[in-house]
């Protein structure tokens, strides 16, 4: 399948839970109170974009919603600007699903509760990419550093 | 923001050509990958220009004691040939053992006038762990432990930075032999930290990528500081991020697929390796996204098919077995974010929850991008250079 006309959520739902019962049975890094769960996957432009819950993570996807979606070679990054910051993505490939890219966002997820929680940080997610980042504390300048001489001869009028 | 604080003119940079003899294209995507390393915003390669072009470069004492000189090595070797240019012009280095010309009594004293010269201003850079066993006679230099010369050096210098695993913890010598009733390594090596008694800032892995050291470098000189720690000494910039939250691998990981032995098929189709024993996600490392020598993504021991011994983190690397199971970690999100780990799914608000979302997936990787272009530039620059010397060699 190379694109998805309609909303994937149903077929990644599927896809995954198939992935859970044949790769992931006895893992000990698995959350059995978690189930595999697709939250918000909307169109946005030429892709769905929505985040993927499971037992062992929680990662934002990218599925194709036209047929000239490009998709990184296996390995390589990719990168969709967000008003949260630059978010590289991951190229990867499903028989059933097809190509997505995808993004982790939570990777251990031993500390969730239960479901609900994890659903409602994966919407919480979706709704910080498009929301401004927190600012990063800039360091702050030594007070023993002088300061450039350029700037202080724009105060005292002199041309450097 | 920076740009508009550090303008860098064309004149000031022409200089700087002819000083470093390098283009000030390469000069600049230089400055750029330093400025992505360090996660600085975009246009911040103009304030690191500045620094860097500043006459006033760091005078630099480089102190060698347990180690093999593999992380002088990758500063030097790097695969870039301008970079080890960049090393020796970024920083005055005033005292290295393996690179001075000077010997004996000559190169003690060039040690001295260094320290006496630049009296509370030096950067003091360790490699290599301090043995302290039997009063530390096992490692000495011009009849001086390297416990009394770790000392000396450190009172006066405005700086010390610890490179290397060996130096930041004990590293490789600090392991604990396998025979009955050991319970110390044979020297009793030690981080730096540990002998001086106070923190400094550690650069650890083995080798720690040379762009971690310079950035840190160049962070000083920008900012006048060092740039902001974690517990353990380590900048944040460099290892604030798990190696799995980064792994180009990840993908797999995510899927379900690993490599179950090597040169099985899903090894060789690069499945993910924590069943081999990956010490990615108990290692905090931005290898994956900075990448060595200067060719991008590739370039680190995962991209290669071994899975990661964890060589930056103590406790991991040299300590557990390389078939060892790494243990989960959570995400620990850099100190200058909002700390909310641990509220993760105990009722986490939603404001903390998106703001993890912030942190978790914003682009890590930007630098392998960089890093790559400028090998890429070398590249071409050096199939130019190719062409140019093609006709002449048929005449």
């Amino acid at each position: 399948m190379s694109f998805h006309a309609s909303d994937p959520s149903a077929l990644l739902e599927a896809t995954f839970q198939r992935i859970e019962r044949e790769r992931w049975a006895g893992m000990p890094m698995l959350n059995p109170t978690l189930a595999v769960a697709a939250v918000g996957f909307e169109r946005k432009e030429n892709e769905w974009r929505g985040v993927l819950v499971t037992p062992w993570g929680i990662n934002l996807l990218l599925l194709p919603a036209t047929a000239d979606w490009a998709r990184p070679a296996s390995h390589e990054r990719t990168f969709r600007q967000y008003a949260a910051g630059s978010f590289a993505f991951l190229g990867n490939h499903e028989d059933g699903l097809g190509n997505y890219l995808t993004c982790p966002l939570i990777h251990s997820v031993s500390h969730f509760v239960d479901q609900e929680t994890a659903v409602m940080t994966a919407r919480a997610c979706l709704i910080a990419l498009d929301m401004a980042p927190p600012v990063p504390e800039v360091p702050p300048r030594d007070p023993e550093a002088p300061e450039s001489p350029a700037r202080r001869g724009f105060f005292t009028g002199q041309r450097t | 923001m920076a740009a508009s604080i550090f303008e860098v003119d064309r004149e000031s940079l022409s200089a700087l050509e002819q000083r470093l003899q390098m283009p000030r294209r390469e000069f600049l995507q230089f400055c750029a990958t330093v400025a992505a390393t360090l996660g600085l915003p975009a246009g911040a390669e103009a304030a690191v220009a500045k620094a860097v072009e500043s006459a006033q470069r760091p005078s630099v004492i480089w102190l060698h004691f347990q180690e093999c000189t593999g992380c002088s090595e990758s500063l030097l070797r790097a695969e870039h040939p301008t970079i080890e240019k960049l090393i020796l012009d970024v920083i005055s280095l005033d005292y290295h053992e393996t690179l001075m010309v000077a010997a004996g009594h000559q190169a003690e004293a060039a040690r001295k006038d260094a320290m006496k010269a630049h009296k509370g201003k030096y950067v003091l850079v360790v490699e290599g762990a301090i043995p302290t066993k039997e009063n530390g006679i096992y490692c000495k230099i011009g009849g001086h432990t390297a416990i009394d010369l770790l000392k000396e050096c450190a009172a006066d210098a405005a700086a010390v930075i610890a490179i290397g695993s060996c130096a930041s913890w004990g590293g490789m010598p600090s392991t604990i032999p396998s025979l009955a009733g050991a319970d110390s390594s044979p020297t009793g090596a030690s981080g730096v930290a540990e002998v001086l008694g106070k923190p400094v800032v550690t650069i650890p892995g083995c080798p720690p990528n040379p762009y971690n050291f310079l950035a840190t470098v160049v962070h000083f000189l920008t900012f006048g500081a060092l740039p902001p720690v974690d517990k353990l000494g380590r900048p944040l910039f460099a290892y604030g991020r798990l190696i799995h939250e980064s792994c180009e691998r990840r993908a797999h990981f995510d899927a379900g697929r690993f490599a179950m032995q090597f040169g099985d098929e899903g090894h060789r189709k690069g499945y993910c390796l924590y069943k081999l024993g990956c010490k990615g996600p108990e290692t905090y490392a931005n290898c994956p996204t900075l990448g060595f020598n200067d060719v991008g993504e590739s370039a680190w021991p995962v991209a290669c098919g071994h899975p990661c011994i964890g060589c930056s983190e103590k406790g991991v690397g040299f300590q557990k077995p390389i078939h060892a199971v790494a243990k989960m970690l959570n995400v620990v999100p850099p100190t200058q974010y909002p700390r909310i780990s641990e509220d993760v799914g105990k009722g986490a608000s939603f404001a903390s929850a998106a703001a993890l979302a912030a942190i978790a997936g914003a682009a890590a990787g930007g630098a392998v991008m960089v890093a790559k272009n400028l090998g890429l530039s070398h590249q071409a620059a050096e199939l130019e250079k190719a062409k140019d010397s093609k006709p002449k060699a048929e005449v």
